[in-house]
Order: C-alpha cells, then sequence, then structure tokens
C-alpha cells in the first residue's frame, strides 16, 4: 500500500510538472471557435474539394485568412473542381514553422501553400520545391476588377529580389513588420506629454494645454500627425525626464528577446542613413556618405565618400547611423536616468511586455507607462491573447477595450537637428513570404489542385484581399496598395503606422547579391551589432547592446568602436574573399 | 555468436526472428548515424550552387576559412574557454556529487529512496518545464522576495550578467547528476556483500570502504560516464537554448551552442562551413578523448 501510495504521488508530481510547461492552445484543431464571426466548417467536408494552407499563426493570427477563405469559398460554391463533388473548402492548418522549415519538409505536406516568414528566397528557389508562379504574378488582375498584376504592387527593391535572373516568380511578399516606439495617445493628451512649439513657454517646453500650438514633430511641417512628438533625440530624452517627474515609467520592451531592441536599434540606423545607404549593408555596392572616421567623447570626425564593395564591406560598421543609434542606447539605458522597466533587461517575454504596457494605466501596482518599444503588429498580438478583453472586463469596455484604447507609432526622432524634416525609412526586417508547393496537383486524383492553389493565392493578393487583411489585422501586407476606404474603421495606431509608411521608404533587409545570399543568416541586419570591447579582462564578445550598456557598463560609445574590431578587416577578408571584386 | 544451421526449422525461425528484431535498430543506425555524418563529412567539402541546387567539390576551402574564424573570432574563444569551464567544473563538481549520493544510497542512508527519486526526477521531468520553472524561481521569485523583504529592485539571477554564468553551471550540475546517480548507484548495488563485510569485520571505516572496495569495483561505471563527459565538450549547449532560445549572450556561449543556433539560421550555402566546424571539432576531441581514458585506465584503481 504504501508503495502503491509513492508510486501514485510520484506519477502526479511528474504529471503536474510536466503540464506546467504547458499553455490552453489557441488553437482547435478542426474546430472554430463559437464566437467566431465566420461561420465555416469545423471538419473536412467530403462533398467539396478542398485546399489545405499552411499560416504562420504567429502575431498576424488566421482572422484574415478565414475571411478571405469565406469569400472564396462563397464566390465558389458551385464550382466543380474533381467529380462528384461541388464547392471548395479552404482548409487552415495554423503553424508556426518558418521559411527555412518549411522548405525542408514541403515536398510531403498535405499544404498547397504556405505564408510564412523569414524565408531564404534563394534557398526557396534552388531547392526547386517551390511552384513557378510568374503567370499569376505578372497578368493583370482583370478578372477581379482591376488593371495591375501582382507583380506591379512590389517596391523596386522586391522586384530586384523576387523576380529572378530568369524573369521567373517564385514567391509573394506576405505581411510587413515595422519595429518602433509605441506611444498611448490618451496617457500624452492626459499628462501633457506633447512638445510645444514655443519651446521658452515656462512648462519645459511641454504645452500646456491641449489648445497649445504643438512643435513641428520631426516631419518638421505643421500640422500633420506628428505635431508635437519629439524631433531629435534630446527631445525624446526630455520628454523621458518629464515622464519621471510625473512618475511614469517611460519606456518597456522584452527582454528575454533582446533582438527587438537590437533590431529598434538597426532601424533607428536605417531611418538616419536613409534607404539607399541602408541597403549597402547587403548589396555592397555604391558609396558611403556617412561613415565616421574616428569617434571620441568630444565626438566624431567623418570620413569623405568611399566607395562600398564586397572588398571593403566591414567599412560599414562606421556608419554613423550606427553610432548615433548606440548614443540613443546609451541615454536610453543610463543606470541613474531610470528611463526603462527593468524588466525590459531581465526575462520579460514579448507578449508579457505588451500586457504590462497595457495593464499599467490601470493597475495600482504598475507604475504606467508610457511607450512600448516593439513592432506594428503588436496590438493585433495582445488582442488575440485576449489581452484587451480581460482589462475591458475589468476596467470597462469604455476604458480599456482595443477600441477605446488609443495608441500611435512614434516617427523616429532625428539623431541631430539638421535631419529634422528629413524622410523617414522602415525597415521591414521580417522577410516573410507566400508559396506554392512545387509538386502541387502530381498526385493522382488532385490534379486540380494546382490551378486552384493559383487561383487562390492570385485572389489573396487582390487589392480587396489586401485591405481585408488589413482590417483583419490591423498591419500591412508587404505590397503596395491603398488602404484609405478602411481608416475609419481602423484603430489609431493603425492609422498611425499607415501615416508613417505612406510617406517612408522601406528597407528589405536582403539583396541578390551573391555575397548576401551566400551569407544570409550571417549578414542578418541585426548581426552588424556584434562588438568586441575590452573593459579590463581583455577583448569580450557582445551581442545585445540593450544588455551590454545596462549590465556590463559598456558605453554606446565602446559598442560602437568595437564594432570596428568584430568587423576588421580580417576577419572580412577571411569571410567573403571569395565574393571581391 | 549466433550460429545457424539452415536445415533446423527452430534454428531458421530463430534467425529470422532475429534478424527482424535486429534490421529496424541497423537501419537506424545506418540511415541516421552513418547517413547523416558521411553526408555531413562530405558537404564540408563542397560548395552550394545555387544555380543547380547541389553542393559541388571545392576541396578545403571551409577548413581554412573556419580554422581562421575559430582562431582569430573572439566569440569562439570565448566559447572555447566557456566550453572547457563548464566541463571542468561539472565533472568535478557533478562526479563528486554523484559519487557521494550512490554511495549514500548504496549504504542505504536516511531517505535513501526519497533522495533516489527527486535526485533522478529532474532527469525525467521535461527539460522545457523545468526551465520554466527555474528562470521564474531565479529571474522573478527571488526578485520580487528581496523587494518585498525591504531590499532594493534587482535583476534576477539568470539576467544579472555578475551571475549567469554561476546559475548555468549550477542548474547545469543539479539537471545532470540524478542519470549519473542512477547509473553509479546501480553499479554498486552489483558490488558482493561479502567483500564489504569482510572489509567491515577488517576495521575498514567507510571513508577506506568506498576509497579501497566500492570504487574500485564501480571505476569501469565512473570512467565510461566521465569519457562520455569529454566527448561530450564540444556540444555541451549548457542549457542555453532552453533559456534564451538563440538570443543568449556571446560571452556565455559555448561551443555546442554556437553550432546550434549557427544550423538553426544557416541558409543552404551555410551549412558547408558548419560541416567543417563539426569534422574540426572531431579531429580535437577525438585524440583528447582516447588520450585521457588511455591514461585513466592505467592509473586508474584496479577492481582485482
Amino acid at each position: 500500500m504504501k508503495k502503491l501510495i509513492a508510486l501514485l504521488l510520484c506519477i502526479v508530481a511528474i504529471v503536474s510538472l510536466s503540464l506546467v510547461g504547458c499553455t490552453p492552445s489557441t488553437e482547435k484543431p478542426n474546430t472554430v471557435d463559437s464566437t467566431d464571426e465566420f461561420d465555416r466548417d469545423t471538419k473536412i467536408n467530403t462533398g467539396k474539394t478542398t485546399l489545405f494552407i499552411s499560416n504562420f499563426n504567429g502575431a498576424f493570427g488566421e482572422k484574415w485568412l478565414k475571411a478571405a477563405a469565406a469569400r472564396y469559398e462563397e464566390i465558389h460554391k458551385d464550382d466543380v473542381y474533381e467529380p462528384g463533388k461541388q464547392g471548395v473548402q479552404i482548409w487552415i492548418d495554423n503553424a508556426k514553422q518558418g521559411g527555412k522549415d518549411i522548405i525542408s519538409g514541403m515536398d510531403n505536406s498535405r499544404d498547397a501553400i504556405f505564408f510564412t516568414e523569414y524565408v531564404y528566397y534563394s534557398d526557396l528557389v534552388s531547392s526547386g520545391k517551390a511552384l513557378d508562379i510568374t503567370e499569376i504574378a505578372t497578368q493583370k488582375l482583370t478578372k477581379f476588377g482591376e488593371n495591375k498584376s501582382i507583380a506591379d504592387k512590389f517596391t523596386d527593391e522586391q522586384k530586384n529580389y523576387l523576380i529572378t535572373k530568369n524573369d521567373k516568380i517564385y514567391m509573394l511578399p506576405h505581411y510587413q513588420g515595422f519595429r518602433g516606439i509605441t506611444y498611448d495617445i490618451d496617457l500624452f493628451e492626459s499628462e501633457l506629454l506633447y512638445l510645444s512649439a514655443d519651446k521658452n513657454n515656462g512648462n519645459d517646453g511641454f504645452i500646456i494645454d491641449m489648445d497649445e500650438t504643438m512643435s513641428k514633430g520631426p516631419d518638421g511641417v505643421a500640422g500633420t500627425y506628428d505635431d508635437g512628438l519629439p524631433a531629435t533625440y534630446d527631445e525624446f530624452f526630455a520628454l523621458c525626464s518629464k515622464m519621471k517627474d510625473l512618475g511614469i515609467t517611460p519606456v518597456i520592451w522584452t527582454g528575454s528577446n533582446p533582438v527587438y531592441f537590437t533590431e529598434f536599434l538597426a532601424s533607428l540606423a536605417c531611418d538616419y542613413e536613409g534607404l539607399e545607404q541602408s541597403m549597402l549593408n547587403f548589396t555592397f555596392d555604391g558609396t558611403a556618405k556617412n561613415l565616421v572616421s574616428s569617434a571620441t567623447e568630444s565626438g566624431i570626425t567623418m570620413m569623405g565618400d568611399t566607395a562600398i564593395t564586397p572588398n571593403n564591406g566591414y567599412l560599414l560598421a562606421k556608419q554613423a547611423g550606427k553610432y548615433y543609434a548606440l548614443q540613443f542606447a546609451d541615454r536610453l539605458l543610463n543606470k541613474s536616468s531610470k528611463y526603462i522597466d527593468l524588466r525590459s533587461v531581465g526575462a520579460l517575454s514579448h507578449t508579457e511586455a505588451q500586457k504590462t504596457y497595457i495593464a499599467s494605466r490601470f493597475l495600482s501596482t504598475e507604475s504606467t507607462i508610457g511607450m512600448l518599444i516593439e513592432s506594428n503588429y503588436w496590438e493585433n498580438e495582445a488582442d488575440d491573447m485576449g489581452y484587451f478583453k480581460t482589462m475591458a472586463k475589468q476596467y470597462g469596455e469604455d476604458r480599456a477595450s482595443r477600441n477605446a484604447r488609443r495608441f500611435g507609432f512614434m516617427p523616429f526622432p532625428k539623431a541631430t537637428q539638421d535631419k529634422v524634416g528629413e524622410g523617414v525609412t522602415l525597415v521591414d526586417y521580417l522577410m516573410t513570404g507566400a508559396f506554392i508547393r512545387g509538386n502541387v496537383g502530381q498526385e493522382t486524383g488532385k490534379e486540380y489542385e494546382k490551378a486552384l492553389a493559383l487561383d487562390f493565392l492570385q485572389f489573396l493578393y487582390t487589392d480587396e484581399s489586401l485591405v481585408e487583411f488589413t482590417l483583419y489585422t490591423g498591419c500591412p501586407k508587404s505590397l503596395n496598395y491603398n488602404v484609405d476606404s478602411i481608416m475609419d474603421k481602423v484603430s489609431p495606431y493603425t492609422r498611425s503606422v499607415f501615416e508613417m509608411r505612406a510617406r517612408a521608404d522601406i528597407v528589405y533587409p536582403y539583396c541578390d547579391k551573391d555575397i548576401y545570399v551566400d551569407n544570409a543568416s550571417n549578414l542578418n541586419y541585426a548581426n552588424f551589432y556584434k562588438t568586441v570591447v575590452n573593459k579590463g579582462q581583455g577583448n569580450t564578445p557582445y551581442q545585445y547592446p540593450s544588455n551590454t550598456i545596462y549590465k556590463d557598463g559598456v558605453t554606446g560609445l565602446e559598442y560602437f568602436n568595437g564594432l570596428s574590431v568584430q568587423f576588421s578587416k580580417e576577419y572580412w577578408d577571411n569571410a567573403y574573399s571569395r565574393y571581391y571584386i | 555468436m549466433l550460429r545457424v544451421n539452415f536445415r533446423n526449422k527452430r534454428s531458421r525461425k530463430q534467425f529470422i526472428f532475429y534478424s527482424l528484431m535486429i534490421a529496424l535498430p541497423v537501419l537506424q543506425v545506418v540511415i541516421f548515424y552513418f547517413g547523416v555524418n558521411i553526408n555531413s563529412i562530405l558537404l564540408a567539402f563542397k560548395n552550394y550552387d545555387r544555380d543547380t541546387g547541389d553542393y559541388v567539390w571545392t576541396g578545403f576551402e571551409h577548413f581554412t576559412k573556419m580554422i581562421k574564424e575559430m582562431t582569430t573570432d573572439v566569440t569562439w574563444a570565448f566559447a572555447f574557454r566557456n566550453s572547457v569551464k563548464v566541463w571542468l567544473v561539472s565533472s568535478v563538481v557533478s562526479m563528486a556529487l554523484a559519487l557521494f549520493f550512490s554511495y549514500y544510497i548504496y549504504k542505504r542512508g536516511v531517505l535513501k529512496n526519497f533522495f533516489r527519486v527527486m535526485l533522478f526526477l529532474p532527469s525525467i521531468v521535461s527539460s522545457i518545464v523545468m526551465v520554466i520553472l527555474f528562470r521564474n524561481l531565479v529571474d522573478n521569485f527571488i526578485p520580487a522576495l528581496v523587494l518585498r523583504l525591504g531590499g532594493e529592485e534587482m535583476l534576477g539571477l539568470l539576467a544579472d550578467h555578475n551571475t549567469t554564468m554561476l546559475v548555468l553551471i549550477v542548474y547545469g550540475i543539479v539537471m545532470g547528476f540524478g542519470t549519473n546517480v542512477l547509473l553509479l548507484s546501480g553499479a554498486m548495488s552489483s558490488i558482493s556483500t561479502s567483500i564489504t563485510e569482510a572489509a567491515q569485520i577488517d576495521g575498514a571505516n567507510r571513508w577506506c570502504e568506498f576509497w579501497r572496495i566500492v570504487f574500485p569495483q564501480i571505476f569501469p561505471t565512473f570512467l565510461t560516464i566521465f569519457i562520455i563527459s569529454i566527448a561530450n565538450l564540444f556540444s555541451n549547449q549548457l542549457n542555453l537554448f532552453s533559456f534564451y532560445g538563440s538570443n543568449a549572450e556571446a560571452q556565455f556561449s559555448t561551443v555546442g551552442y554556437i553550432l546550434y543556433k549557427r544550423t538553426l539560421s544557416a541558409s543552404y550555402a551555410e551549412y558547408s562551413d558548419l560541416a567543417a566546424i563539426g569534422i574540426l571539432l572531431t579531429l580535437i576531441i577525438v585524440p583528447i578523448t582516447l588520450g585521457i581514458r588511455k591514461i585513466l585506465e592505467k592509473v586508474g584503481p584496479s577492481n582485482d
């Protein structure tokens, strides 16, 4: 009996410990949420032809795909694709597989179309596993009432990258992700955190009431959406100080994913450099105009224009944008200033950071948090996680629901006053894509599958579907399309993202050059922030500015100078000499 | 050795049964060990050709490149240093603890079964569950407790770079030595009681019994565990991926972690570099492992 009890206790202990690691799945395979707005089949309908779709179900969720699928199913409800069946059923297989994992196993997948992120396009093409979709990408979408093709909605950079040397297209861009700063509009209004047009108004340059004329913001133009927001780093830190004085914690971000902050800094650097200079980090072809020859405590001196080729790509570690971004990090992470929530350099996950940011307005146990460093999709992700609903239940729909909260995507403040008024540059860092399995339709009895997959993919890239995507996710697809018709239906945050996007140059951190394609993971844009610093214990490698500056006492200047130690000529020669010209 | 007489029906049946039983594991080894490793070795001598989607011969290019990278990049220097540090501490401390607890269990100390279960429990519970529990303890609970007790706001022990390495090593030791306890206590339990009883009659105390009787008897098991730990020197990740995913700091990385992380994100063209690293590390660790085994076999205690 004693042994039996001991055995049972062991089993209970093991099982409960194992369950600790499980979170309730948000997926309900083969079922549809009862509150779902789409009345879709909950099981595979043998009376209809089924098209299986793989969807990366991360921050962007699946609602957008369900909505499009419902429309498509309705349009084709009477069509016959295979004998004995009428209509089509779009079946969504939600997954969290990145491009690399999908490519290796897609031959044997039941899914015909894949929507995912972090795709090495060159590997996808050379593997021969993706279907040539040139025809649907280049033909005019006239059957959907448009006079453009999908390829016409690509940017020039996307055309260069996605259209292969033999004029083929195998992948379409999917959604867009930008790192940036989110601010709480309600908080900024209630606490008068906007900057005044009159710097000497007796309130440290901040507005005294909402009727006061605000400063012009980073675009340098009065009457635009960024009025009152910090135009320069100096103004940003003045804002942080103001928040501290008011008992507000200025900034939070995830600590357990320090790469988020690194990518934010990299975006800040790209905003300084602009599209052309930023792309040098991937193409190694052009003239660098902002290289620093020396950086000391007293400032920087600049090099003249320098031709960049694969032979001297290491010089890009000296880009001034990186210097200024690291100076920004240095000031933000200054321990005595206490501008950050300490969990930002701790173990806080990105969703916990979102939850903490949303909840901080209401919880007496939390200091209110002014800004969140995240990506443009965070609001949708937090909504899918139920954070807004939870807050709305506790604090009222009118105060705490997603619709009631007003957030904004803050335009990047500029490093120096002379940069104010220059354009915005954003980085779409997710490398997303949609592609079709190469052997689709080759299975006996499924010959219809290829045409169906091509048709559905094309359908998803019509303007109507792209706009619908934005309506459901609050996020942009990585293509040029007009969203004016829904701007009154989306959140203030989504509006601010699109306002920024409309006037921004967008860096797609990839290209078709051999040096990039062969070294795609090494030349990832966040990898340029690997540094080597000697703090008295010999050269030490560091990788994440947030941790390194806050925890290891490395200054932004030391971090910047260390980039050139890491990316030395010797290192570069060894890694990339085979691409030298 | 199985002798088969194909004229004998019973012997024939035994052979078929044996063949069927062994076929799957053999196939598994052939495909997933020999196949994968041979492919990986060949990959180190090839470059990826994007036009054809094939790997083509290139000679020793990746070896020279990676030797230079591993000898000049400070990240590798730290990774080697950390790997050796982790192995040294784990081997000495973990093996000493494993021997102590094994002997305690063998001598039927108080709560021996409790210790046996509790020490082995981390080995059978999902590692990711243990990581979540542990991380919450050191990064959330302890700072909150300190704050509640009137202390200052502090970083968690894993988040604080002053304590990160120590905490990771301690975690590795605690999680790792349960299996060793099981193996060593199993070996101890097979020692004939007549030997230890004779030693006790001759006046041997516990210390003497352990070093003169028990340790020599279990030395082959000890040696096996020790040699395996050396062979794993460059594949030990220090649980970094479980704790940090791909986001562990470079200064705490081990060789195993760097390899794993780079493999996860590598494009097709980058696999050849990684394959070359794998071969180079094998060339380093094999002679070390065999050398240490030879030395220990010579100088180690005899169980005669």
